[in-house]
Order: structure tokens, then sequence, then C-alpha cells
């Protein structure tokens, strides 16, 4: 396959390069009769934006925003009138010159036809949980530059988690249904029915559809992969006749939602004497300085003159980070002839990073080109390429250092916040160590690292219907990826700080995806009786290369030849990892009179990543549905209830995640790990050899059997449309790890083993309508969803990863927070000395101390018999509210989301009261710690300095993160056709657009720390002390954007 | 005609789609052990990789869980301030370490068999078999030691029986210990030739025997193992103790009997987390051990005297004329304007680190670490100061002076002192000049002078190699030597008011938890999770 990369990229350039050719002289207008017409609805508002098309020609245009439309025609011509969400009407000209349009909302907005899985689907008809959402509501909603982040909040049972917020950052998340593996939750993403290696890329502009397929039997036709739900993508296609070209630009800028505030530099010396005095009490030798009136008074008169040498007691967080700018334009250009129809979209998008020295700039083409050789025979050819490019520092944490080390706790004044720069504008370090948050972020000294991905793929296909009804399909698609990252850390001196050791790091992947899909669908009604059935085989291939290059030593900085660095430190190394999955599917469908529904589909999946024995296994799933407003009872209700339908479906679907290729065979490490030697002189490194990890040679899918109830109810001519589903979902043999006895000595190898039920329900409304002129609609939706771990192959507590607090056992929900439950804080020695304790701390607790739960009642407190459950970091309820309205050319849309029953963990220099380390101390445990006797609802225990009884992990790190947040606002205003029509334009919008600009949340309010951020990420939880690396870059991912926009049609 | 087209065409794809390899996909860049163990090479390779589970370079660090040293950050000393709990890391690193250590032998043990016999001699199969034994003998000298009685086999095992099986009394294990030791002392050969030097040898056999002996207080059988290092008459001191623990002196003397191998592809950062920043010119990521005044005040002066007891000893300028051992050991630091400190490799200035000297190193001023001004100079060289974080310095596991001084004490154990016993104590100190201990005054014939006589010279000579945490438990001293308030640092002129002040480093609060009598540590509380047959806890915790 690799040779054939080359010669893939070269297909791909000359079909890119030559796909306007296919595309014909689009919209020939010729001139016959001018026509003069305006499109209302039936109250007599006018419609813009109606497509209004010379039937059987490609002749059409679009109704201006007054509802006006103009068109050539020839006298005898018929005008098909559509628009989105109204009845199709077609009009003979008939010789006249004026044509006045009175449009009937359509009585089955129902009608819509709806992507499900291998195919399409009428609302109507559907029998699984589906949710759909349009093109046109994704562009209502502020734009986000990824198209996961749009997501957010515009289906209910969808969870888009954002651990990113860094430029280009792809840590983010989506989750269907909750968490039902511990291996990954991901739902599977197809773009135009591939499978996609990243979705992030997808520009919103380009988007027709989104389904999301929540239902077992709804993904049980993806089998092996469709147990955490699927969401389908369906891009732009061009259409015959209408030629429109659209350009769409925004700029603007985007800061975090909110940051931490820190306490003055006069009120932290008063806060440092009240725990110098605890501190003392404890510890007669603590020794910690204190400070009297009149030297607080003297150093802030003393920092006032000369701030370098009197820093301040923090950085002001504002300083660190900055207002980023971000630019998007997206041009998108639509049409065609009767032969080739395509669709061409290309953008670009920049974002600049919050931290200095951050960015990311990528751009995309995407061209769908649909081709019509004849009434049976049709085909496509869609092609997509992207090129990226991310900066960051290459070593530093910006963010880190932002909060770490600014003050020396056993020295007066030894502070070190405030300034970066001396007068010279030369760095200048804080207190100890020997850096500054900006030094950090400056990538001559930290170093660049550069990634620059690209990513291309070509999806061809062919269908056929060699007689009615039966249709043949086919489609190939070669997806390629590659990734190419360096990262260089310099050789500098500066005083303060220095590297002696420069090093370059080249990191190379490629990855490629290839896939098949051969369908034969088969339609046929005989009366009342529809059948409808589908043969599917599938195959994909994935492979993953990857080289490392690491060197170190070079004569300078600018060097970038590897081999010219030390040689024993040069380092390579390469990987190759590959998949294969087959898969063999087929679905029958029945309905009879569209009154009663019956689906039944099964799955066959084989795959590279177990033994020849296991390999293959099936996946059935099956729905029925009854459509009770199509009995003649119903007649008497329809007036009111225009559809009501009752649905239900069981499937069987797999997870992929979690399995590794090559699980099931036994490997061995080979490294050069020891040495021996010949003499003095002589050391040698020789060769090491040895098995780290279990074999998991029985390994298979873990099997999701989900259940789904749900109603669909349409009131008053489908004004009103609510759904609602509940379902019960169960993963038998999640991929654990179980932790091995010791005396293995081996890495735990993955067992299906446990299981995790979901349950929960979601509910979903929306109402349109209009007040003359005004038009609005109201959606809301509501999801619970509740996981418990109820099968836990007999472990007991276990971490999860190595997060505080993070914990699972049997019974527990996926990610519970466990420690000791704090009852109250003892308000006297006497009271402290008299009641249960952690022994460790037993002799030096005393008035102000949390006092803890003893649960089991035995007198002293300890981890295995009182620590419990004190909360969950996945929310019992997400909801979303949507208004969207307009009223002449204005547009207003405002999108609200929020999550209720969820709560996170503050630890470290937040969240346990100020005395760890040598961190700056927030406002909120100024106003909140215990001082005297009586201080009984206070959150803070007194304060002391370093570990005590205190920090324990305890119920008082655990906050609620409910929260309900403005995510998105829209305002726009389309310019009035008169102004524009001189310029040949159909359509001007200018808007403002604005994301996160509201957030109601505790945490906000308290802690400065966005809910988003803190329950999901564990993001600020990082600076507690900075553990790893990855920890200390942290970021906030949740940013606050405002956006002007400008949006050009014609 | 388009038909027949599109059906050649469909048939084409679904050819591409069939082919054979899609679901037959092998790790490439991974080695397989259905494709190894085919030879006495890849034996070796095999063998060698158990090499890494021998105690190394931060085996130092240990000290810090006595009374010599500390770790300057919070959340460190957990043993020495008494926070140990059966969920604390530390426990659980020991256990899962050393079993992982132990199962890995056994599957060398194992699948060593499987080499063909025709490429590999009997006496090479022994021979690695027997580095293999040795390996697993240490691993479970240090498990009784921390635990007990713990499980005990021999062959690899599979998850059931890993998650049932109980504990084996810790005598048995013992046993098994010693005469594994003894038996394949017999096999590994005295020294090794070519490009083998650095292997176990017979005399590591021998002399972890004593040690393991000597832990676990068998003094008749520690005292016979030691003899028998002793005769072999390979083994003598090296004349510059301080040479030992640096790059010039790897692999020129008769002194190491068994070292860690360390290179400059395996380096270590033992440095970067050990020296003073005046060296490390801010590189390091932070001081991970600091000396205490204890161990300071340990050390004699010239004239084989407790400080105290010397009238020539000047305690305003204390570090002249002391034990060279002191000296080879720990940076010294300034007491005042001119007295004696000692002068960082690439400075002129002496070392200074008290408060307010402004210097890289000053005591408590920064959070890299330096809370008591003592800081460590063994095992760290002048070559690596541009090369922290991949040093090849070797880490000494066994050398002679301990087993001299392990021969000693089990033989005063014993109370069979002999002049053998008093040899063996002034030959470690005659090396560094120190006078006999006849001269320094000691009745020899009295078992606790002499006992006196040979934990003191442990202590010294031994300090900051991480020994003394078995050495303080067997002796039954432990919990005295830690028992109440900070730890100490140095005395030193205070620059602004002049007057004599000292160094505490308050977040060590001592408080070391003596819960039974064999001052054995709990079993992890995740492993007693898993199999519940390794219940009941040991005593007190």
């Amino acid at each position: 396959m690799k040779k054939n990369q080359f010669r893939y990229q070269l297909l791909f350039l000359i079909v890119f390069l030559t796909s306007p050719l296919f595309v014909p002289a689009w919209a020939q207008i010729s001139s016959k009769v001018e026509i003069q017409g305006i499109v209302t609805d039936e109250d007599g508002v006018p419609i813009p934006g109606a497509n209004v098309i010379e039937r059987g020609t490609n002749n059409g245009v679009v109704t201006n925003f007054d509802g006006n439309f103009e068109i050539n025609v020839s006298p005898e011509a018929v005008l098909v009138m559509s628009f989105v969400g109204f009845e199709t009407i077609e009009i003979e000209v008939d010789g006249q010159n004026e044509i006045t349009v009175s449009m009937q909302t359509s009585a089955a907005a129902l009608d819509e036809v709806v992507v499900v899985g291998y195919g399409t689907k009428k609302k109507t008809s559907l029998t699984t949980a589906v949710t759909a959402i349009g093109g046109e509501d994704l562009a209502k909603q502020s734009s986000t530059g990824d198209l996961r982040k749009s997501l957010q909040g515009m289906a209910p049972g969808l969870t888009v988690i954002d651990n990113g917020g860094l430029p280009g950052e792809n840590q983010i998340q989506m989750q269907i249904r909750g968490v039902s593996s511990i291996s990954g939750s991901e739902p599977l993403v197809l773009v135009d029915g591939q499978v996609v290696q990243s979705i992030s890329n997808i520009d919103p502009n380009s988007v027709e559809s989104v389904s999301i397929l929540k239902d077992a039997a709804s993904t049980a036709v993806y089998g092996s992969r469709g147990s955490n739900g699927i969401i389908l993508i369906t891009t732009k296609k061009g259409k015959e006749g209408v030629l429109s070209i659209n350009y769409e630009t925004t700029y603007g800028f985007q800061e975090p939602t909110v940051l931490p505030e820190f306490l003055s530099t006069e009120e932290f010396f008063r806060f440092r004497n009240v725990l110098a005095a605890n501190e003392l009490e404890r510890n007669p030798k603590s020794g910690l300085p204190t400070y009297t009136e009149q030297e607080i008074q003297g150093y802030l008169v003393a920092m006032e003159e000369d701030p370098i040498n009197n820093p301040a007691a923090a950085y002001d967080l504002d300083d660190v980070y900055k207002p980023a700018p971000q630019s998007y334009h997206s041009l998108t250009v639509s049409g065609g002839g009767e032969l080739v129809q395509t669709m061409i979209n290309a953008s670009y998008y920049q974002e600049e990073g919050t931290i200095w020295e951050r960015n990311y700039e990528r751009m995309n083409i995407r061209a769908n080109n649909n081709i019509t050789i004849s009434n049976a025979l049709s085909g496509h050819l869609n092609l997509f390429y992207q090129t990226a490019e991310r900066n960051s520092q290459a070593s530093g944490h910006p963010e880190f250092e932002a909060v770490q080390g600014v003050h020396n706790p056993r020295q007066q004044f030894a502070l070190g916040g405030g300034v970066f720069y001396d007068e010279e504008g030369n760095y200048l370090p804080k207190a100890a160590r020997n850096t500054n948050p900006r030094f950090e972020a400056d990538t001559r000294y930290m170093g660049l690292e550069q990634e620059k991905p690209r990513y291309q793929s070509i999806d061809a296909g062919l269908n056929w219907e060699p007689f009615e009804d039966f249709v043949l399909s086919g489609s190939y698609s070669v997806q390629h990826n590659d990734n190419y990252t360096t990262a260089n850390i310099p050789r500098f001196d500066v005083g303060f700080a220095k590297n002696n050791n420069n090093s370059l790091r080249y990191f190379n992947q490629d990855i490629s995806r290839n896939t098949l899909n051969l369908l034969a669908n088969y339609e046929k009604s005989l009366g009342a009786h529809n059948f409808s059935g589908m043969l599917g085989y599938a195959n994909e291939e994935f492979r993953n290369e990857t080289q490392n290059m690491y060197g170190q030593d070079f004569f300078n900085n600018e060097i970038r030849d590897i081999s010219s660095g030390s040689q024993e430190n040069i380092n390579i190394n390469n990987n190759l990892n590959e998949w294969g999955l087959r898969s063999y599917f087929g679905r029958v469908g029945y309905n009879f009179a569209e009154k009663y529904f019956a689906e039944f589909s099964l799955r066959s999946d084989g795959s590279s990543r177990f033994p020849e024995e296991n390999r293959f296994s099936q996946f059935p799933g099956a729905s029925v549905a009854w459509r009770i407003s199509e009995e003649p009872f119903w007649e008497d209700f329809s007036s009111i209830v225009s559809d009501f339908k009752i649905r239900g479906s069981y499937g069987e679907t797999g997870s992929h995640a979690g399995v590794g290729n090559y699980d099931y065979i036994p490997q061995l490490g080979l490294s050069q790990r020891y040495g021996f030697t010949t003499g003095p002189g002589g050391e040698y490194t020789a060769t090491t050899i040895i098995q780290n990890t279990m074999v998991a040679d029985e390994l298979s899918w873990e099997r999701v059997v989900q259940y789904d109830l749900g109603v669909d109810i349409s009131i008053l001519r489908n004004q009103l449309n609510i759904t609602f589903d509940v379902f019960d979902k169960t993963t038998e043999g999640i991929l654990l790890s179980l932790p091995v006895p010791g005396v293995i000595g081996l890495n735990a190898a993955n067992t299906n083993a446990g299981r995790i039920e979901n349950k929960g329900w979601e509910f979903s409304a929306d109402w349109r309508d209009n007040i003359r002129e005004f038009r609005y609609n109201i959606s809301a939706g509501i999801a619970s969803v509740e996981d418990r771990l109820v099968d836990y192959a007999g472990l007991g507590v276990t971490p999860v990863n190595s997060e505080a607090m993070y914990y699972r056992w049997e019974g527990s929900p996926l990610f519970a927070i466990r420690g000791y439950n704090v009852v109250g804080i003892y308000q006297t020695d006497a009271e402290a000395q008299g009641s249960a304790n952690i022994p460790a701390w037993e002799d030096q607790i005393g008035a102000g101390d949390y006092q803890y739960e003893d649960v089991n009642g035995d007198g002293i407190i300890d981890w295995e018999n009182d620590a419990q459950l004190l909360g969950d970091r996945t929310p019992k309820y997400t909801y979303n509210l949507n208004l969207g309205a307009n009223w002449r050319g204005f547009d207003l849309n405002m999108l609200w989301n929020g999550a209720a029953g969820v709560q996170t963990v503050l630890s470290g220099y937040l969240g346990e009261g100020g005395q760890w380390n040598n961190s700056p101390v927030s406002t909120y445990l100024r106003d909140n710690y215990w001082s005297e006797e009586g201080d009984t609802d206070v959150h803070f225990s007194r304060p002391l300095y370093r570990q005590s009884n205190n920090t324990e992990d305890s119920s008082r790190k655990v906050h609620d993160a409910d929260y309900t947040r403005l995510k998105s606002l829209v305002l726009g205003y389309s310019l009035p056709s008169s102004v524009i029509s001189r310029l040949s334009l159909t359509r001007v919008r200018i808007y403002f657009s604005g994301t996160n600009l509201l957030t109601l949340s505790e945490l906000t309010r308290n802690w400065g720390i966005d809910p988003e951020d803190a329950p999901l990420s564990g993001a600020w939880q990082g600076l507690q002390g900075g553990q790893s690396n990855a920890a200390r870059h942290i970021y906030p991912s949740q940013l606050k954007a405002f956006q002007f926009g400008l949006n050009i049609s014609l | 005609m388009k038909g027949r087209y599109i059906i050649i065409l469909f048939s084409c794809a679904a050819l591409l789609g069939c082919d054979k390899d899609l679901l037959e996909k092998s790790p490439v860049t991974t080695l397989n052990p259905t494709n190894f163990w085919q030879d006495a090479n890849e034996a070796e390779m095999a063998v060698n990789a158990l090499y890494t589970f021998l105690p190394g370079i931060f085996t130092v660090y240990d000290d810090n869980n006595t009374d010599i040293s500390v770790e300057p950050w919070s959340g460190g000393n957990k043993i020495i301030n008494g926070q140990v709990q059966n969920t604390s890391g530390q426990v659980l690193s020991w256990w899962q370490s050393n079993f992982t250590a132990v199962s890995a032998a056994n599957r060398f043990i194992e699948n060593v068999d499987t080499v063909p016999a025709e490429e590999i001699s009997d006496e090479m199969l022994a021979r690695l078999k027997a580095e293999a034994r040795f390996i697993r003998a240490v691993s479970y000298t240090f498990l009784v030691n921390y635990f007990g009685d713990v499980p005990f086999f021999t062959h690899e095992l599979n998850l059931s029986e890993g998650s049932t099986i109980s504990r084996t009394d810790k005598q048995e294990v013992l046993d098994f210990i010693e005469a594994e030791l003894t038996e394949i002392s017999e096999i590994l050969p005295l020294e090794y030739s070519g490009d083998d030097k650095g292997r176990i040898t017979k005399g590591a056999a021998l002399a972890w025997k004593a040690r393991a002996m000597l832990w676990s207080e068998q003094y008749e059988k520690a005292a016979d193992a030691a003899k028998a290092v002793i005769d072999l008459g390979i083994y003598q001191l090296h004349p510059d103790y301080s040479e030992l623990f640096h790059y010039s002196g790897e692999y020129n003397n008769n002194e190491v009997i068994l070292e860690y191998i360390y290179t400059d592809v395996t380096g270590h950062n033992f440095m970067s987390r050990s020296a003073p920043y005046g060296i490390t010119n801010r590189q390091g990521v932070g001081l991970s051990v600091n000396p205490t005044a204890n161990l300071i005040n340990e050390y004699e002066t010239i004239n084989g005297l407790a400080p105290a007891d010397d009238p020539a000893f000047d305690p305003e300028d204390s570090y002249r004329n002391r034990d060279p051992r002191l000296q080879a050991t720990i940076w010294l630091p300034l007491f005042e304007e001119g007295s004696y400190a000692d002068t960082l490799w690439g400075q002129s200035e002496p070392l200074d680190v008290r408060p307010g000297s402004g210097t890289m190193d000053e005591v408590l001023s920064n959070n890299r670490g330096n809370v008591t001004g003592f800081m460590l100079k063994k095992y760290t060289n002048e070559e690596d100061m541009d090369n922290l974080n991949n040093s090849s310095q070797n880490f000494i596991i066994l050398r002679y002076a301990d087993v001299l001084l392990m021969y000693a004490e089990a033989k005063i154990e014993l109370g069979q002192i002999d002049q053998s016993v008093v040899e063996a104590i002034n030959e470690v100190r005659a090396r560094v000049g120190l006078p006999g201990l006849e001269e320094k005054g000691v009745n020899i014939n009295d078992q606790d002078e002499m006992r006196e006589a040979v934990r003191h010279e442990r202590m010294v000579e031994l300090a900051m190699e991480g020994w003394r945490f078995y050495d303080i438990r067997r002796w039954d001293i432990a919990e005295e030597l830690m028992n109440d308030g900070p730890a100490t640092g140095m005395t030193y002129r205070d620059i602004a008011t002049d007057e004599i002040m000292q160094v505490f480093f308050t977040d060590v609060n001592y408080n070391f938890q003596k819960m039974n009598e064999d001052y054995i540590y709990p079993v992890p509380w995740e492993e007693f999770n898993m199999n519940p047959n390794l219940l009941p806890q040991n005593e007190g915790w």
C-alpha cells in the first residue's frame, strides 16, 4: 500500500485540478418572457430565499428578502416554487407577467428526509431514535471553527466535551447517551458514508445535514463500531440548475471565559500572618515569617515605587492571557448542468492562542461532483484536501508558571509576581523558579513545536438502477493523513536561566484508511404493503506508520541535522500499526400503509484484532413503530395532533475502542537498558529483551445491548413537534485492565469483564410560528443519563487514571469522586481531640480543622472504611434552549445550554485552602476560612502550612459544577433587496456573533473557573503541583468569543 | 453494453476488497516470543534485562527513610514522619517492583530451557540461570525485609494462581535464599573475562548471602558468608575512598563486588536531583535529598574521636580535620567568613549557603530544596556538570568494606569478638587514616562498646549509599533515632545578626512508626484487595 501512496496523491491532484472541467456551462439562461413575482406564506408574509425554478430546465432564481423574484422563462413554462417547511407549488405562466404565490405550510414537514445508516428515510417512517440537524440550523449558531463545538447543545443526548482551548487543539470528545465504556466513548463519525479520520476539519458551511443515531437498532447496521452511537454528516451537493455563490467571513476575538482572582499583596501578607499563627500552634518550630502592619504598609509603598525589586504576591492573569484574534473565510460555489453537478467549498481559518506565540491556521477545499450518466446510472467523485499548521512552545509551561512559585513562604517579602520585564525589557525571574510566565511562552528560549497535518481524501462511487426500485451502488474511498511535527529546544543563557543542551525532534506520521462499500437496495410497494431491503459488504483497512527522530547537543541552534549532534543521544524509532475490518450486513423493512412498521438488520464483522477462532461476531437490530394517528379512530384528534407515533427498538452493537491491534500476540520489548564492561574505559550497552505485558488471547468486542422506547408527536399542523425517548443500555464484557496482582509481575492486559448500565431519557420539543412578519421558533431539549458500573469484575476501589479523587468501584458512576465527608469544622481543641480522626494527624489536630464522618463508627478515620461517594462528574441532566426570530431584515438566534447534577474536584492551590506550597491565594478563600470559635458555616478549615488533616481528599474539595450558559448569540441584519439588487446580489447579511457570553455557575462566581473546564477536563487541577508535563499544559478550554461576520450570496 | 462495464467494475471493487491479508496483521515493529529463544545469544539478552531489577543509584534516597537525610519536598518523608499506611505508594512500589523481578526471573528460568541444546552449552545455561536466581534471591531478600511472610513461588504464575496464592513463612523464604545463594556461588565464576565483566560473580552471591543473613539476624550464617568472601582473597579496600564514587574509580579497584552499571545510553539523572545549583547552574530539577546534621556530627575528628571528645575540635570551624569520608560524601558549607568550606566545582568562592548570602543554594530560600544546608557529593561527577540528565556513574551494590563490617557485626552479635573482628573494623578505618579501635579507646572485649563501634563505622562508611534503613531497623533503634522534632541542618553565624544559628527543617516531624517487633510494613491494600488469601495484615497495621 505504501508505494501506492504517491500514486494516490498524484491522482488526487490531477482529478482536483481538472474537476472544474467536468462542470459544463451552468445556468444557461434564455430570455423569453420576463416575469416578476412575489412569494408569501398563507398570511401574506413574504418568504425570502424560496427557490423558483422553470420546470425541466436549469433555469432558476431565489426570492429576495422581500419575497420578490424576477425570472425570464418561455411563455408556456411551469414554475416550481419550493421552500423548506412549505408545500411545493407548481404554477403555469400562461402568458402572465406578474405572479403572486401563496405557499401553504407543509402538512408534512415530516416528509423531510433523514439520513440513516446506509440510506435515507422519511421522518415519518423512522422506527429508531435519530436526531437530524439541518445545515441551516448549524449556520445559525456562532462560528466556532470546529464542527464538533457547533454541535454542542444541538441534540439532546449528544454531549460535547471540549478539553481543548489550545489553538487547533483536537481534545474535543463527543458522547452519545453517556459513558458506556471505560476504553472510550467516542461515537463513530461518517462523512458522506465514509468513516473519517477527523471531523475537526469540516467547514460547517459545507454541511448539508447531520444525523445522530442514538439507539442500537439504528446503529446495529454498523455492528462492532456502533455502540457509542453514530454521527452521519452529509456535505452539500451541487444542484442542477441553480448556480449559487456564497461567501462568508468572520473576524473576532476570543479570550478565557473567566479567570481566577487572587488576593492583593496587602491581603496576602495578612493572610500569611493568619497562616503563620495557626502553624505556630501546630508546630512551635515552624518559624514562618509574620508581618507587622507597618511592614505591610512599607512594602506597599516600596512596591509602588519599585515594583521590580518589590514585586506583588501574584501575577494578574489578565497579563498572562490575551484576547486572541480569529478570522474565517468560506466560499461556496454550487450548481451544475445535466451531466455534472458540483459544489466547491474553500475555507480558511486562523486563530491565535490566548497565550503568546501559539497559533493555528488551516485551509480546506472540498469538491463534491455528481455525475449523471443516464437515467439509470450516476456517479460521484468527492474530493477533499486540507492543510494546517499549528505552533506552540516546545517546552515551557506558561499557564503553570503563572500560578506556581510566586513567593517563598519561609522568607519575609520573598514575592515574585506582577512584573515580567526589567527596565531594559529583559525577562525578570519570579521569586524562586528562575522563570516567568511570559518567558515560558517565548519560543526563542522554549523552542518552537510546529505541527503540520495534511489531510486528503478521494471518494468515488457509482449508482446503477438496472430496473425500477433496485439500486446497486459501490464506492471506494482513499483517505490519507500525514502529520509532520518538529520541535526544537535551543541552547540559551539569560543569566537567571540557561539550557546547555539544544535538541531537535522530528515526528512523522502517515495514516491511511481505505474503505470499500458495496450496497444493493430494493424497495417495492404492493398496494398498502411496502417492502424494502438492503444488502451490503464493506471493508476497511487502516494503517498508521510513524517515525520519530531525536538528537541533541548541536554546535548551534540553527543547525537542523540530527546526525551532527552527540552520537550517544540520537534516538530513532519507528512503528507500524495496521488493522482491517470486513463486514457483511443487511436490512429488511416492511410497513403497512405507513401505519405499522417493522425493521430488522444484521451485521457480521470480522476484525484483524482478534485471533482467527473468534474473529467474526454478529450484531442484530430490530425495531417496530405504530403511527396511531393513521388509525381511523384518530380522525377526531387529527386537527390538533396531526401525527402520533410510538416506536420501540432493540439492538446489539460492539465497541471497537480499547482493543489493541495485536493484543492477542505476545510481544517482547527489545531495548538497550543495561551495561557491562571489558574493564576500565570499556563500558558498553547490552541488548535487553523482556516481556512487559500480559497476553490478551481471549479478547473480544465490548458488547452493548440497548432498548429504546419513543414517541414522536406533531401538533397543530406540525407547529409543535415533540419527541421523547427512554433507553436502557447495557455494556457487557467491558474492556478492563484488571489490576494484576503484583506477584504476576507483568503489566495488565485488557480483558472482557464487568458491566456498565446506562439509563436515561431525552425530550425535545420545537415550536414554530409567526406573528405577522415576526417569525420565531423555540426549541428545547433535555436529556438525562445515569451510568453505573454494575459489575466491576470483583475489583475493589481503583483510581481513575491518576486524577485526584476519581475512583471506580462496583456500583459507582464511571467518573465517581471519592473521599472523606466533612461533617463540620471543630470549634474547640477539646472537641477535636475527643473525636474520631486520621491517626497520622491525631496529635496536631485542633480547633478549625475538618471533622470527617466516621462511617463505620470505629473511632478512627481511615480510607478503607470511611471514604465514600462524594460526587459524579458526568452530568445527570443536560439541557438546551434555542430561540430564533426573524423580523424584516433582522434575525436573532440564541442558544442556551447547561448541565445539572454534576460535581467536580478542586484540589491543589485553589481547593486546599491556600496553604499549599507557594501559589497565590484565591479571593474566595479570603472570606471563607475558619478563624474563630463559632465560624461554623465557612467552607475552609483554618489555614495551615503544607500538608495537614485538612488537605486530605474530602468533600470540601468537591463542588457543584451545574451551569447554564448563553452558548451562542447571533444577531444579524440582511440588507433590503432595493439596496443589493443593484449589485446583482441575492443576499447580503451582516451579523454579530458571540460565544459563551454569559455563564451562570457557582464555580464561575466563586472561583473564577469555567464549569465546563472543571468537571470534564480537570484542567485547573493540573496546577496543584504540576505532576506531569502534560498536566502543566493546562489551558482554559472554554473561550468567550466576539465576532463580526459578513455573508454575501449571489 | 453499459451494464457489462458496471458488472466488471463492481467485481473489481469486490476483488480489491477481498484481499487475503485484510484480517491478518502482525506486529512487524516488535519481537514475538514464538520466534525468540533461538540461541545462547538471545538467552543472554533475556538475562541482561533482569539486571535492570538490581538496586540502582536511586537506592541512595533510601537514606531519606532514616535520621541521616531528608527529602526537601512536601509529601515526602512519610516514613520518618510516621505517615505510612497500607495505601502508601511506597509500600505498593516495594511490593510490585520486587515481585516483578521475581516473576521475570522465574519466567526466564522456565523459558531458557526451550533454547535448543545444540545452541547453548550446559555451562552457559547453568550460569545464565544462576544470574537469574541471584536476582530472584535479592528481590526476595527485600520482600521479607519489608513484609515478613510473603507469597513464595519459583515458577511463572497464571492469573488465578496469582489471585489466590497465600503467604509463606518468612523463615522458609530465607532458607530458600540461603540455599540458592549457596548453590549458585558454586556455579558462578570468580571473575569474568572479555566483555562479560560486571556480571554477577561467586563473590556477589556470597556477599549478598551475608547481607540477607545479617538483615534477618542469622548472625552465624552471616559471619560465615562474609568470611567466605574475605577468604576468596581477591577483594581488598581501594586506597582512595572518595574515588570509589566517581568515574575515576570505576573498574580499577578490587573493592567493588557488584555494581549497577550505567552507560551513556542508559544514563540517569541522579546528579540533577542531588547536586547543588552552584554546580548544575540552575539546571537541576530540584533536590531529592538533603543530609542532616545527625550525619555530619557522627564523623570523627581525624584523631579518631567524637568531635565533642576532641579538645582540638572547633565548633565554629567544624569541618576541619575530620574523618576524610565526611568531605568525600557531603559538600561542606561555610560557617562564617574564614571558616573551612568546600568550593564547588567550577566556582572560586567557598560554598556559602547561609540565609542572606544570596547564593544560588541559599538554605531554605527557594523551592528547589536545600533545606538543611548540606548537599550530596558522593556519586556525582565534575565531568557531568553539563550532562546532568545522562550520567553513567555506577552504583555500588556490594563492596568489600561493607563485607568487612558485616563480618564484624555478625561476630560481635554472636559474642565471638576476636582479633579478626577488630582487624576488620580497623582495616576500614585505616584506609581513611583513622586510628584503630584500641587507639580510639574502645574496650574491644566489651560487646556493647564493640557494637557501638561497628554501628558507628557502618553509619559513616556507608553513608548516603542507601543501606542505613535496613541497619537501624535491624538494630531496633529507628524509633529512638526519630521520635520528635524537626530535622536538623547546618549551624552558621548569621550574616545579619552575627548570632550562631541552626537550620531546622520543620516539614519533618520525626515520628518513626514501629508497628511490630520486626519493623515490617503492611501488605499493600491494593494487593489483599485482589487476593484475600494475603490476609491477615501484618501486626499493627
